[in-house]
């Protein structure tokens, strides 16, 4: 009888704890997928500090173990999660915007280059001439 | 006419800018050399004062470090866990003993962080070696793997009662 007692006790106090275990292996692998989203976005060249800082908060939280602060955790990975997204595409688009920025200054570069050595004389003195309009040779 | 030499001069200047342009926005973000530093400091935040004899169970205070030179963002994991003298850590494989408990954070490229962190052993022994092991979230693999890096504490823990 006492054995049965026992059992009942043991039996109710798993069947209470394996949901948390569940949900805690759960958050686990939600913390995972946000920090593959984070890396993702930064990849992209996203801005992900504030990310990060979301996703330290959750794993902070996740270590206390509370059911309140589970709960929390699931709600800031979530957000995490739709963040990052967010992220990546004002990467991308900054990425491809610093590259166009780049390729033109590169051509400016090399044609100005080329124009110096073309005709670099030709404009040289005429802007010396402009420059210095009262200048008497002797 | 201009001078040979200022002319080529400018030229020069010219292209290596244009250089420096592609560089800085194609190149620039790439390492040579990645790494991660883990550091276990004593209860007054410096190296040095650590705990050597404990009763078990009683609780003592560290401060675990971490920095992240890796080049991108980086989810560690350190596993805190209790071996002896007779099992010896390695350099590339995972400490195979029991973890006492981990802790889990993430860092940006050359971010640091020193968190305050309360332990106890639950076991009594003398030389017991208290490891602590860094692992990293392999975005490739999609888990924890080891990261190379650990750190360990020398200490008696005896009975109370």
């Amino acid at each position: 009888m006492r054995n049965g007692k026992l059992f009942l006790v043991v039996f109710i106090s798993i069947c209470i704890s394996i949901p948390s275990v569940w949900a805690q292996l759960d958050l686990g692998s939600l913390a995972d997928d946000a920090f593959t989203a984070i890396s993702v976005a930064e990849d992209a060249g996203g801005e992900v500090g504030d990310l990060l800082d979301g996703l330290n908060e959750a794993l902070l939280l996740m270590e206390s173990g509370s059911d309140v602060n589970m709960t929390d955790a699931r709600s800031i990975l979530d957000a995490v999660l739709v963040d990052a997204e967010a992220v990546r595409v004002a990467g991308v688009q900054q990425g491809t915007s610093e590259a166009v920025i780049a390729v033109i200054k590169v051509v400016v570069l090399v044609g100005l280059a080329v124009v110096v050595w073309l005709r670099g004389d030709d404009y040289f003195w005429r802007l010396w001439r402009r420059t210095k309009r009262g200048y008497v040779f002797e | 006419m201009i001078d040979e030499a200022l002319k080529t001069v400018i030229v020069g200047l010219l292209l290596v800018i244009a250089g420096f342009t592609v560089f800085q926005t194609f190149f620039a973000d790439r390492l040579v050399e990645p790494f991660s530093e883990l550091g276990i400091l004593g209860p007054n935040m410096k190296i040095g004062d650590y705990p050597r004899e404990l009763a078990v169970g009683e609780d003592f205070d560290l401060f675990l470090y971490m920095r992240n030179h890796m080049g991108s963002p980086q989810m560690y994991r350190v596993y805190v866990k209790l071996g002896d003298r007779g099992l010896n850590v390695s350099d590339t494989l995972a400490y195979p003993a029991p973890v006492v408990t981990s802790y889990q954070y993430s860092l940006g490229d050359k971010q640091n962080v020193t968190l305050p962190i309360t332990l106890n052993v639950p076991e009594a022994g003398v030389n017991s070696r208290l490891v602590f092991e860094m692992h990293r979230f392999d975005v490739e693999v999609g888990e924890f793997v080891y990261h190379e890096r650990w750190n360990q504490l020398w200490l008696n823990m005896t009975e109370v009662g």
